[in-house]
Order: structure tokens, then sequence, then C-alpha cells
């Protein structure tokens, strides 16, 4: 039987920063998720790390917490962010006496927003629109979500933390009002197994609500589902914010190849839903395109979905206006010992929140050993010599993107994978660059399940053809080097990738993303047909 | 049924833009000449359009991107209306912003610069062929990164420009303004002689102007985009002057016309190009459109002629048709047969880098071996330097189609 | 002003079937193409009806078609000119020395890519899967180096099918010395098998596996010049069949058929002019006299008594909706069906037995296939509709997007 002393349920953000935190302090942690890593708000959402510019008027705590961590993140995720700064920018429509709220918000809060001239905002963004009438930088960033979780995992990891994805815990086991343990379910198996522990961490998110319920407990958690749309190129090179009172569609954060425009704010009753409908997108848009003009000519890759973990304390409010600040639940309160909810906050925080939430466990455990999640890297840094040796095996524009996903230790034998076999150097997606040998790499990985799971990691299938290429070749590539009893059903995993990229696809089936659909149904459905059947 | 009143068209885009349209299809791979000659190049779709999205990861360079023609077959073939081939040369023109040219690309990109020289010397046109010959013999070209298996284009004994003055025309109100371009003016003024023959018998009295220079094409495609850029903005207010006059100004090279059309407005995305655009003609644009107002004098005297048309890539691009081919099948005794076998391989100075050389013929192929099962006379082709390569590729004679116009004359 | 008999936009299958059809009357015809039309990422093996609206199997498309909704553009066709136009295509395809094979009573079994089998009406022998089930052993053929081909995809599908599931298989690799450079395609490996070299060395490696009852499937690479390629290696590979698949695109049998339909209509005469947008009709009431195209710095305009709209759907251009429930034909705004609430836009599962309601959308016509309005009116005397922009039918759902293109291109080639 498994045993872990703390086993931490959810492998969002908060779950792995808390899984890291731990393992650094010596305590030993399992992580549990029931799907692959970040699946919930920490990957769906628009990837944008808070200078907290955007709550300087409305919570300057939380203000004053974003632009701390968001210095943190910088130093010891610099693989995961990419330091594009962020520009506030008023429109015309805007209120004035907003703007000057802000100004003196930044201020009090910490946060260094330097006036530009709108020659210099129009230069720096050239399809901003010409309604644009005062213009700030503030230290936003672009953080991506899948890296930054695998990464704390990794980096759990070398301090003896484990992490096992696809395992949804099932049955909090207790004995006198303790916890003693934790059925998990294997989601792709469907065995089930009890992992012994001392103590339980409800790292759920959105999902918090009901494991608290799988101990009797009750929790208030309001998922708070927000929709964004990703654009097809940068459309900017800064994080773009409207300096107005916060709305759905008003920030773009460029990520990588692509934009990310979001969010909106609904209350929905199940964090499992993440559909996006036609209303929410044309919302987005409508809102958006205030800011850029062209963007109903952009291209739109997808429409998805996340659903914020808001905690609602009794008598709270719900929506945009609700806290986004977090809270930390120890239920020796309700009467049973030995379990921990963690709710709330926001991505840029997971890491504060961790903190704090540690080091309750750890007065618990009368463990002293101090924080120092801000201190370490999350992963060494590829070195800049290793770089430049593989560059001649890696497509243009592709070494520097590969060795931030890969981290040193894989990129090393990726490198070595294209050294020895030119025909890795293969690009598996022509689309956001990614080689044979990284695909192969972590086809053979202990999480890939899916090739879902393999997209997350190395970015296939998630720029301008959606899959149509690459979903051919990664069924090819799984089916060689999956390790899961699921690999060798090509034809099902093939299918299960494209539906993936079908359900964000389709709210957003108009204009050019149509005529991308069109050519999807004709090489799969027509020339492939996958959908089987007599012949 | 769809409300069919209000029809919604998409702003028009400057080129830099329509790679967010590109759908990764492949019909641009299909149908370029280079990806079939040679595996070192990776194919359009791959170089300008993808890397547009990927350009922020670090600095870089895309080394297959020097296979790049710029013959435009991808332009032609994408059903999205991706400049491809824009977005590839502007790629280039950023790479040699921060790295310096060979010698080769330097002579090149910079064609005008040594036909003034040679032409401003006394005999200087038949000391520099003798030099070409003697630097071919020696073995020099090949140390410049030329290629070794071709003449470089002779010199003629007088340049366009000073044949010109020498031509009496008929004066008329209807005028136009010639832009010879380099390879007319330098290498074959025939054409150049024919082209005023050709318009004096309809009418027009042909200008020339002095403060045209190079259209900057060979620049764009050896990466001297700045340069360019300065030879645009004086060919533009020059076209936009004669355009106040009401004059239009004509082109004979495709290569030319296709640059001054629409490349320019591509490439640099000023609203002042493609103004001036408006006022620019291929020649035998210009003659299809006085056909088309039934104003091409048609008294054609009988010529016999058996002749086979490779159309130029560059004019393919311009979207205009092949009128060459009809204005000349109704010149009594004359056939025009397509040749229909895809790019020459010339593509501007291309075939001259002595690397690209064999590409260049690799491409050729299909062309040479049409012309010689159609033994035409003479192979007719709009473009200076796509009839270099027919004759070093075939040996047939090449001339340009207004030079066989003129003699119906 | 110059005048043609007919004018036809877009260079697809429908395209040039209708500028062939149009030619062969003796007309004057014109083509004119903005892009390379959608032959390249076509299989280029005719669908007519594969599946019908319950997503069942159809054993022979003439019964299938005459089940199908009235709104179906097979329906206004007519059985006629869709038997017509398959005789048409394939004396057109043996004249031109790329015989297609099949005929509308049955289906051929197409092997794909990723080792289903594709019920198609015609095509080349080349694709003809139906050898499989009469031999004993399969051999798979990989190529080195081309990322677009699995061979144990294939194997493991094929294995799936009833009557393959006991065969014997075996993978083998043919390296064709192609890898070094960038990333190779079907196309490349296709071009290097047109040369003796090419076809010699492929030879070399299958011979010695050649028995009788052996099949060799091989991916879409043997040639691109009709079946010359696929004729000699049978030729020395005794009594063993091979067998192509479809694949990703670039697609080999699209472009050979491109080939053959582009040769055959300029033997006829036919002029292409590409690069060549259309803007828009130029209508006098009801009937259209011209177009204006946008050429390089100014518009020009074609006159003809005759025109054939062969745009294609949204992938093409010949449709287009920038904002949701407002779906355009692209040129001469011609009234366009489409199902309207974002419910019955699409289904939730990509594959499904469903037809996809987007993919209804196109033009609704008479039984000339002229376009009507959503009363039945017909809004252009003499403009043709041909192909995808055609309404009311799911060509990847049924598998008859090019049947429906032959037929509509055939029937509208010869109003």
């Amino acid at each position: 039987m498994r045993k872990a002393r703390v086993v931490v349920i959810g492998g969002g953000a908060t779950g792995v920063g808390i899984l890291r935190d731990l393992s650094m302090r010596g305590v030993d942690a399992l992580l549990v998720e029931k799907c692959d890593l970040v699946n919930g708000a920490s990957s769906r959402y628009h990837g944008l790390l808070h200078s907290g510019g955007r709550y300087a008027v409305k919570d300057q705590e939380a203000a004053k917490e974003c632009i701390i961590e968001n210095q943190i993140l910088r130093k010891i995720g610099k693989s995961c962010v990419e330091p594009t700064g962020g520009m506030f920018v008023r429109l015309d429509i805007d209120d004035p006496e907003y703007e000057t709220a802000w100004v003196k918000g930044c201020a009090d809060s910490g946060i260094e927003a330097k006036q530009i001239s709108l020659d210099e905002a129009f230069a720096m963004e050239p399809l901003l629109s010409r309604h644009a009438v005062s213009a700030y930088l503030v230290p936003d960033a672009a953080i991506d979500g899948f890296r930054m979780s695998w990464q704390n995992v990794e980096s759990a990891k070398r301090y003896g933390g484990r992490c096992l994805t696809y395992r949804e815990a099932v049955g909090v086991l207790t004995e006198n009002g303790k916890v003693t343990g934790v059925t998990l379910r294997n989601n792709i198996t469907g065995d089930e197994e009890t992992v012994e522990c001392e103590m339980l961490v409800n790292a759920a998110g959105g999902w918090a609500g009901k494991v608290a319920k799988l101990a009797g407990l009750d929790v208030g958690v309001q998922p708070d589902k927000g929709t964004l749309l990703a654009f097809n190129q940068r459309l900017t090179s800064h994080v773009v914010n409207r300096l107005h009172k916060s709305s759905d569609g008003d920030i773009f954060v460029p990520h990588g190849s692509i934009t990310i425009l979001g969010t909106s704010s609904m209350s929905i009753p199940d964090p499992e839903d993440t559909s996006t409908s036609r209303e929410e997108v044309e919302n987005l848009l409508a809102i958006g395109e205030k800011t850029f003009e062209h963007l109903r000519d952009c291209r739109m890759l997808r429409s998805f979905a996340g659903s914020r973990p808001l905690y609602i304390p009794p008598g709270g409010e719900v929506g945009r206006s609700a806290s986004r600040g977090f809270a930390i639940v120890d239920h020796k309160n309700d009467g049973l010992d030995g379990m921990m909810t963690i709710v709330g906050g926001k991505f840029t925080t997971y890491r504060l929140m961790a903190e704090k939430i540690v080091d309750q466990i750890c007065a618990k455990f009368k463990v002293t050993t101090p924080c120092r999640t801000a201190e370490e890297p999350l992963v060494p840094e590829v070195a800049p010599e290793k770089k430049q040796a593989a560059r001649q095996y890696f497509p243009a524009y592709g070494t520097d993107l590969a060795a931030t996903r890969l981290g040193p230790e894989r990129f090393d034998k990726v490198v070595e994978r294209l050294e020895k076999d030119p025909e890795s150097r293969e690009l598996v997606c022509e689309c956001e660059n990614v080689t044979l040998a990284e695909v192969e790499e972590m086809a053979a990985e202990f999480s890939s399940f899916q090739i879902n799971d393999i997209r997350r990691r190395t970015r296939i299938g998630m720029g301008t053809c959606q899959g149509n290429f690459c979903a051919l070749r990664s069924a090819g590539v799984f089916a060689k080097y999956g390790k899961t009893p699921g690999a060798k059903d090509t034809l099902g995993r093939m299918k299960e990738f494209l539906q993936g990229r079908w359900k964000g696809i389709r709210p957003v089936l108009v204009g050019r993303t149509l005529r991308e659909t069109e050519m999807t149904r004709a090489l799969y459905e027509l020339s492939f047909h996958v959908n089987g059947g007599e012949a | 049924m769809s409300d069919t009143k209000i029809k919604q068209i998409a702003p028009e885009e400057a080129a830099v833009f329509t790679a967010d349209h590109c759908l990764s299809c492949t019909s641009c791979m299909s149908s370029c000449p280079v990806m079939e000659a040679t595996k070192e190049y990776r194919g359009p779709k791959l170089v300008g359009p993808a890397h547009s999205r990927m350009h922020f990861s670090q600095e870089d360079e895309e080394d297959s991107l020097d296979f790049c023609s710029n013959c435009k077959s991808c332009d032609r073939a994408c059903p999205s209306g991706v400049a491809v081939s824009t977005l590839n040369m502007l790629q280039r023109g950023e790479y040699y912003k921060t790295h310096a040219h060979s010698q080769r690309d330097e002579m090149l990109a910079h064609g005008e610069k040594m036909g003034k020289l040679v032409h401003s010397l006394p005999l200087g046109a038949t000391c520099a062929n003798i030099g070409m010959r003697i630097g071919k013999a020696l073995g020099i070209f090949g140390l410049f990164g030329l290629a070794v298996e071709r003449d470089m284009p002779s010199y003629a004994a007088s340049t366009f420009k000073s044949l010109y003055k020498n031509i009496s025309q008929k004066k008329s109100d209807k005028k136009v303004v010639f832009f010879p371009g380099c390879f007319i003016n330098d290498n074959e003024p025939s054409v150049g002689e024919a082209m005023v023959k050709v318009m004096q018998v309809n009418g027009y009295e042909v200008l020339l102007d002095d403060k045209f220079c190079c259209c900057g094409s060979p620049m764009v495609v050896t990466g001297y985009i700045d340069e360019a850029k300065e030879h645009a903005d004086r060919n533009v207010e020059r076209i936009l002057y004669w355009k106040n006059q009401g004059v239009p100004v004509v082109a004979a090279c495709t290569s030319c016309s296709l640059m001054l059309k629409k490349e320019y407005e591509e490439l640099f995305n000023e609203a002042k190009m493609k103004q001036a655009a408006a006022n620019v003609y291929d020649l035998f644009e210009f003659l299809d459109i006085l056909a088309d107002k039934g104003e091409l004098n048609t008294n054609f005297q009988s010529v016999s002629a058996k002749l086979t048309y490779h159309v130029p890539c560059h004019l393919k691009a311009q979207g205009f048709g092949v009128p060459a081919a009809s204005i000349l099948r109704d010149v009594p005794g004359v056939t025009v047969e397509l040749a229909d076998a895809g790019c020459c391989g010339m593509s501007g100075n291309y075939g001259f880098k002595g690397d690209k050389y064999d590409i260049s013929m690799k491409i050729g192929e299909k062309l040479f071996s049409r012309i010689k099962e159609q033994a035409a006379d003479s192979v007719i082709c709009d473009c200076g330097t796509c009839r270099l390569q027919i004759r070093h590729g075939t040996q047939a004679k090449a001339c340009h189609p207004v030079e066989i116009l003129a003699k119906a004359y | 002003m110059a005048k043609t008999d007919t004018i036809v936009i877009g260079s697809g299958l429908a395209g040039l079937t209708a500028a062939i059809v149009s030619a062969q009357k003796g007309q004057n015809v014109k083509l004119l193409t903005y892009g390379s039309g959608t032959l390249s990422l076509n299989s280029g093996v005719i669908d007519v009806l594969g599946y019908d609206q319950q997503h069942k199997y159809v054993a022979s498309p003439r019964q299938g078609i005459q089940n199908l909704p009235d709104n179906h553009p097979y329906r206004k066709i007519g059985l006629q000119a869709i038997a017509d136009s398959v005789s048409f295509f394939l004396k057109l395809t043996e004249e031109q020395g790329f015989p297609y094979g099949g005929d509308l009573d049955s289906q051929l079994p197409v092997p794909t890519a990723v080792g289903t089998l594709k019920p198609t009406c015609l095509a080349p022998e080349s694709l003809n899967g139906s050898h499989l089930v009469d031999s004993h052993k399969i051999v798979i053929v990989t190529v080195k180096g081309l990322k677009d081909f699995y061979g144990n995809i294939i194997e493991d599908n094929l294995r799936k099918v009833a009557a393959l599931k006991d065969k014997t298989y075996e993978l083998i690799e043919f390296d064709s010395g192609l890898t070094g450079g960038r990333d190779i395609t079907t196309l490349d490996v296709a071009r290097y098998l047109d040369t003796d070299a090419g076809l010699a060395a492929l030879v070399a490696l299958l011979k010695p596996v050649a028995q009788n009852g052996v099949s060799f499937v091989l991916p879409q690479i043997l040639g691109t010049k009709g079946d010359t390629c696929h004729k000699s290696l049978k030729a020395q590979l005794g009594s063993a069949q091979v067998v192509e698949t479809t694949c990703l695109p670039p697609s080999v049998n699209g472009l050979r058929l491109q080939n053959l339909l582009k040769g055959a209509f300029k033997q006829l005469g036919g002029e292409i002019v590409e690069d060549c947008r259309v803007l828009r009709g130029i209508m006098e009431g009801a009937k259209c006299v011209g177009v204006v195209t946008q050429a390089a710095a100014r518009k020009k305009s074609y006159y003809a008594t005759k025109f054939i709209l062969a745009t294609g759907g949204f992938y093409s251009g010949g449709l287009a909706m920038r904002e949701f429930e407002k779906p355009q034909e692209t040129i001469f705004g011609f009234p366009v069906y489409f199902v309207p609430g974002e419910e019955n836009w699409s289904n939730a599962e990509l594959f499904s037995d469903k037809p996809q309601g987007f993919a209804l959308t196109g033009i609704m016509t008479d039984e000339n296939l002229r376009p009507v309005d959503g009363s039945g009116q017909v809004v252009a005397d003499n403009v043709y509709i041909v192909g995808r922009n055609l309404g009311g039918y799911d060509f990847c759902f049924e598998h008859s997007g090019n049947g429906v293109a032959l037929a509509s291109a055939y029937k509208a080639g010869n109003m």
C-alpha cells in the first residue's frame, strides 16, 4: 500500500505549489490529480502574471501580493515567464476618474506604472485602437501554466515529492475523527487503491466542495467560469489591459505564438462545465474590439473556459466582485483532524498560498524548516552554450522554446536523440515547431496517457492548423512509444485528440476558423474515413 | 437563407498581416519549384508564414530561407491570399540588417551601377564583355560565388537610353513614359526600340525619365531591403509625378512591372505606393487594354513565326492573363503555343549564384524539354532573365513578344 | 470588348470539369482562378455517395441517391446527369491515359493512411483496395523519413476490418535516399519514383517479397504522372498487387488528376487566368454579362454569355461568414442557405453519426443549377453553381464531395 505523510488533492497551481513547498521542507508528500495536471483554472486562464495593476483600485491587498509574487516568479520561474511587460490603455470612452484612482492605487500598492506618450504606445503596439487616450507601462508578464506546474512537480521530485495523474480521490478514510487515508481511483484503468496518510490537503480548486463532501464536510466554493479566446498570432507584444473598471474581454496576453483574450466571469453550478457559448464569444469580441479594432479579422484558433474557485464565506458575494483572496480552512474545527482545504486566490499568488498553508501544516508536524520556495528556481536553466550547440538540430526559432519546455535533463535527452537520429529532427508539429524527438521523449513519459497529455507538454496541435497535420503523426508516434494501455488504439487516440481541439473550435466556428475546420473534416472524415464503417 | 443586402468585406490588409490567413494547407508546397529541385528548402509555408508566429522566441535565422527564389509560385497557389514570398523577402531583408553581404550579392544586387559604369567608359561595353569572358575563363566568377557555367549577360554597345535619343518619334498628345529597367537598357535595348515602334504605330509618343532608377527587384531578392526602399521612394515619386500629368508608366520587363505594381506596396505598405501602382502598366497589359477598347492598331502584316511562349512567373502573378498570346495570334502567319512548363528557374539573379545554379537548371528542365519538343522558330518571353535562361538551357532563340509584334507593323 | 462563350470561376475538380465539358462542346472557355484549387489536398478519388443521412453505408450510390432529401444537390442534378457524368469521367480519364475504374452501382474500398477502408465510386487502379481482400498477405511499405505514414497504425486498423483480420501482415521500409535535407512528403517520394532510378530502387525492395497472393500497401508515392509508375511497378512484380492509400496533403493522386484535367482543358484550347480574384458580377437584371477581377494594381473585367461558379466552400473562399448567422457567397452575393441557431450549427462531436449543420451551408439552385432565393425564384439566369458552394449536403459526412462536384459540373457545362 502506498503511504505518504501528506496527500495533496488537486494538480492545479496551488496543489503543485504545496507539493513543492512540503517536499522542500522535508515533509513526505504525494499529489494526486484526477486528470492531467492543470486541468482546471490553472491552465484555463489567460496566462497573465499580474503586476497587480488589475487590482490597484478594487483590492489593494491583492495588488500588493501580486507585485511581490510577480517579482518572485520572474526569478524562480524564468523558463515559464515571458517578461513581456504590460500596458494599461484608457480609451476615449473610458472614465478619466478611474485613471486617476488607478494611478494612485498603483503608487499605494508599490506597482510601478510609467506613463508613456501615445506615439510610444502606438509604436509598441501598432494594432492598438487610435481611440486610446492614455497609456502606462506596468510589470505584467505572460506565464505558462502547464509548464509552471510541471516544473513545480519536478522541483518537488528532487526533494522526494511524488505525483500521480489520472488518480481521483473517491473516498476519505477516517478513524476516531482523524484522517487515516484516501481512496483513489485510477481514471484510466478504473482500479482503486488506498493511500495511507496523516494529512489530506484539499487543493481541488473548483472541485474543493466536492472533495470536502467525501469527508462529509461543507466548503463554500462557487465555481466562476471565465471564458477566453485564443488568436492565431501575437497581436500585441505587451500584455494589454483596458484601463477601466474591469470587465470581460479587456485583457490581451501575448502567449508564445498566440494571443489570449479574456476573461468573462459567470457563476456556474459545475466546475466540470468548461463549455463556451457563442454569446460569450460575441461578448468578448465586442469588448475586445474596442482595444483592437481589427480583432474580428484576426483568426481565432479556439475558445476555452476554466472555473475560478471563488471562496464564499457565509453571506459573501458572488461573481466579479467576489473576493479574489484565498482562504485556508482547518477542518479540525469541523471535527475532522488531518484535513485542510485551501480555496480561492489567483494563479499569480499560488506560491504564497502554498507557503501559508504549508506553514500551518509544518506547525502541526513541528517541522521548523523555513520556506525556501521564493529563493530556489523551479528548475535549473539550460546552459546557454548547450542551447547554442544544439541549435543545429532544432528548427529556426525552436531551440530556446524547446529548452524552456524541456528543462535541462530532458533537453539533454532530446538533443541526444536529435544527434543520433537525424530523422528525429522532423517536425511533428510544423505550426509550433515541435520535433519528433521531443514528442517521442514525451510520449514515453509516465504521465502521458493521451495525445492531449503530450500536447500540453510540447504544444503540438496548439497552433495554426489545430491538429490537422500532427494528429496523424502524434498518433503514430504515441502508438510506438506510449507506455500506457490505450496508446495502441490509434484511431481512438487520434479522434480523442481532434475532439479535444473541436471542443474549443466549435464556439468560434465562424470566419477563418470555419475554413480550417472544413479542411480538418475533409482530411479526417472524408479522406481518412476515421468514422469507420463498412466499405 | 442569408440576408444578401449587406456584403461584409474584410478590409484590405498589409501583406505582413496576411500570414494570419495561412491555413497551413500545403498548396504552396505542391507548387514550389525550388522544393521540387532541392531538399534544402523547407518550403514556402514553413518559412515566411510559419516563422511569423515564432519570431518572438529568440534571435535566429532560417538557413533555408536563402533558397527561396521569389518566383511567387506560392503566392499564386495560395487559396488564402497569403503574400508568402513577400514575407520571405522581408525576413531575408531583416537577416541582412545584422549580417554582411557577400561580394557576389553586392554585385548581383547592383547591376544598374555596373551598367552605368560600363557604359560611361569609351568602348566600355566591349571591354566589359571581353573582361567577363576572361573573368569566366580564369575562374574569377567562381571565386566570387557566381555560376561558372553561365555567361554574364553581355552589355549592348549602346544603352537604350542613348539609342532612344536617335529615334525620331511622331509627336502625339497620347504619351506614355517607358520604364526600361536595367536589363533592357544595358543588355537588350532592341526590346525598347521595338516597344517604341509599337507604341508609335498605336499613336503614342514614348517618353523617358532619367530620374527613374532600378526598380529594386535585384536588391530585394539579395536582402538589400533598405536600399530597395530608397529606390521605391524615388520611383514612386516619379510615377506620381507622371500620374499628375496624366501620363501612364509602361514597363516591358515583368519583374520591373510586378515590383512597381505590387511588390512595393506589399513590402513597404505605404499608401503612395498603391496610388503609384495604379499608374503603372506592363506593356502587353497596356496593349490589351487598347485592344479591349478597340484602339489597338490591328493592321498587321504577315510575319512567319512559329512561337513557343514561356509566360514568366512574374507576369502570371499580375493576374491579367497572357494577352501577348492572343494579340500575337491575331498576326497573320504567327502561331503561339504556350510552353506551360512552370518556372524557368532563373528568377532574376537566383540562377547566377554559384550555389543555386544546379537548382536553377533543374527547375528549368521541364521548360527546356518542352521548348525542344515544340521546336519553334523562336521562344518569346516578357522577362529578360528568363530569356537568358532559355538561351542557356536550350540554345534556342528567345526574344520579347513585342519584338515579334514590331515586325507585324 | 472581348467576350468569351463561358467563364468558369475556380479550378478545383468542379471548375476544371465544367471547363472541359464546355470546351468539348466547342465553346470558347476562360477559367479564372485564385489559388491552385483544392485538388492538391484532395485524394482524387470520386466518392459519389458513401453514407446516407443516418450514416448507413450505401452499397449502391445509384440506389442511395434516390433516397436523398429533396433539397440535396443530387436531386436537382438528377440521376441521368449523374450517371452521364460518371460515364463522361471514365471516358475522359481513359482518353487521357490515366483510366479510372468503378461504376455507379457499387463501391470500391480505398485504403487510407490510418488503415481504414473508405468507400468510393471511381478510383484509379492504384487506389483500388479490393485486391487486399483477395490476397493472403499484406505487406505495408513505409518510407524512411516520411512522417505522414505509419505502418503500425495501418496494420492495427486493417486488422480490425472483418475481411482482413486473418491476413498475414509484414512491414518493410523503403529507403528513398531522400532524407538528410528537409522533411520529406509523399510528393517528394513520388517525384523520385518518376525517375528510372527511383523505380528500380523500389522494385529491388519489393521483388523478393512479391509472391502470388501478396498485396503491397504504400503511401501515395507511385509517381506524379498518371498510372505510369504503378503500371511499370506491377509489370515487374508479377502477380503481386500494389495499392496506395489516401494521405495527408500534398495529395499526389489529387495532383495527378489535376494534371489530367488541366491538360485536357488546354488541349481543347481553354485558357486559364491565374492569380485572378473575381470580385463581383456585372449584372443586367437577372442576367450576368461579366465579372470584375482584381489584377495587380487594377481591376479587369471579363465578359461572357454564360458563367459557371465553382469557387468552393468555406475553405476555398467561395463561401464566407465573418459574423455568426451571416454567411455569404463572396462574388455575386447570391442568397445562401444555412441552418440558423447555435445549437444546430454544429454537433458536440466532431465525428458523429449526424451531418454537421454548418456543412450544409451553400447556394440552393433550381434543376438547372441556377441560384435561387428563399422562395425558389432564380436570381441569375445564366450563372450555374457547381461543387462545394452548393447548399444542402455535408460532403464529408456523406462521402459525396467529388461526386457532387463532377455531376454538377457536368450538368452545368452541358446547360
